[in-house]
């Protein structure tokens, strides 16, 4: 945790020594985080909401076991992740069909949101577990890929693997919306012009 | 590369750098080609909206129902959890990748052992019944003392003698104490020599033949290493 912020490795260091406040003060700079990912993951309010309160429970029992080797917002995405992970194998729920107003309530679009984006999240919920996985930290919460395989504990080709195929599906989900005569042109070109935004 | 070629690549094309080699190669067939163009397109459009996809709040009950449930639990249940952990800390973070690993190997010990335990219980019994009367080495003694094979450690306490058990082969068996034995036929003293009848396995291993277990180390006879001993030998010791 050598390169982390002190005041962060401080917070940690009182939260494994019980200090609830603490404790609190780390909900609260990565519950957005958690929340966030969860959501991404099962694209259900109430499910996102629960498996945040299991994350940080565990956090709470587990965090006298974290080491400090790798940073604490990669522990806590693989805390999360396997979480979601507990969570699709009790409930057998791969999530298939999406509820649309569930993702536009989650995520309290702003005005002139784009339709774009709303079937973006529509899409990203229909990917294959492994590579929503991949695609939602590389693609959505901007991870590098070897901060991608370290909270994954894959290797570094696999999740470049893993996110390439998942692009590859979202294109031809997206793709009936945005190809042929339906593609908006005058946008997807300037995009084009800009990849990287 | 044709068409087919360039839309597999698109999605790995869109990481590299556009000055690449590959990148320059993309744009010159881009400016050709609408199909691979709108793709292009579509692959760049997915890429930036994704990055812009909103960090999501979770409503403020989320923290009340952590603080509760923190609250509900006793502080030595949580101690307890969070002790169960502690060894974790001085294992290598990758032990369950390598707990994977070793799976397979744990699987054949698991059934080697099964193995083991199904074949019948040796038959035991004590063939030397005392010490006092094993260890004489006078010409008139005609106790009848085991003698044990040993792998390394020498035996200091009265071994129970273990019979073979048919099925078992021609493995030495091991005592309930560990020392690998077979039984003695008989044991006649002449003179400074006794002669050991015994029937005994082949074996590979180095043996030591000692005449009971109370004779000090020095006085046990280290067998050649490579020596195999037959179904049947006459075995010349010197006490």
């Amino acid at each position: 945790m050598s390169k982390q912020d002190p005041d962060l490795v401080d917070l940690v260091e009182r939260a494994k020594a019980r200090d609830e406040a603490a404790f609190e003060e780390l909900y609260r700079r990565y519950k957005r985080m958690v929340y966030t990912l969860t959501f991404r993951m099962t694209h259900e309010v109430s499910s996102a909401e629960d498996l945040t309160q299991e994350v940080f429970i565990l956090v709470w029992r587990k965090i006298g076991t974290f080491r400090g080797e790798a940073s604490f917002s990669t522990w806590l995405y693989r805390l999360t992740l396997n979480e979601c992970r507990g969570f699709f194998r009790k409930t057998h729920v791969e999530a298939k069909t999406v509820d649309l107003e569930d993702v536009t309530a989650a995520t309290k679009p702003e005005e002139g949101r784009s339709l774009f984006r709303s079937r973006l999240e529509e899409s990203i919920a229909k990917l294959p577990k492994g590579y929503r996985e991949v695609f939602v930290l590389h693609d959505v919460q901007g991870k590098n890929h070897e901060e991608v395989a370290e909270i994954l504990g894959c290797s570094v080709g696999n999740s470049k693997s893993q996110l390439f195929k998942a692009r590859a599906k979202l294109k031809q989900m997206l793709a009936p919306y945005y190809g042929g005569d339906k593609l908006e042109l005058s946008r997807l070109e300037e995009a084009a012009a800009h990849p990287l935004g | 590369m044709n068409c087919r070629d360039w839309k597999k690549r698109l999605p790995i094309l869109l990481d590299e750098a556009p000055e690449s080699k590959e990148r320059r190669a993309l744009a010159a067939h881009l400016a050709e080609c609408p199909s691979c163009s709108g793709e292009w397109a579509l692959l760049a459009q997915l890429k930036q909206e994704s990055r812009k996809l909103p960090e999501l709040e979770p409503g403020a009950h989320v923290w009340e129902k952590v603080r509760e449930r923190l609250q509900e639990q006793p502080a030595e249940e949580l101690q307890g959890k969070r002790a169960e952990g502690w060894w974790k800390n001085l294992l290598p973070a990758q032990l369950p990748k390598i707990s994977w690993a070793l799976a397979p190997a744990a699987a054949i010990l698991l059934a080697l052992f099964i193995f083991h335990w199904r074949q019948p219980a040796p038959d035991v019994a004590k063939v030397i019944p005392s010490a006092a009367t094993a260890v004489k080495t006078t010409p008139n003694s005609t106790s009848a003392p085991g003698i044990a094979l040993r792998r390394r450690t020498p035996v200091t306490e009265p071994a129970v003698i273990t019979r073979m058990p048919e099925r078992r082969g021609r493995i030495p068996h091991l005592t309930p104490d560990s020392v690998p034995v077979f039984v003695i036929e008989t044991l006649s003293p002449q003179g400074q020599k006794v002669y050991v009848d015994a029937q005994a396995p082949d074996t590979e291993l180095p043996v030591f033949v000692i005449h009971q277990g109370r004779l000090p180390e020095e006085n046990y006879i280290p067998a050649p290493s490579n020596y195999l001993m037959p179904v049947v030998s006459r075995r010349t010791t010197d006490f």
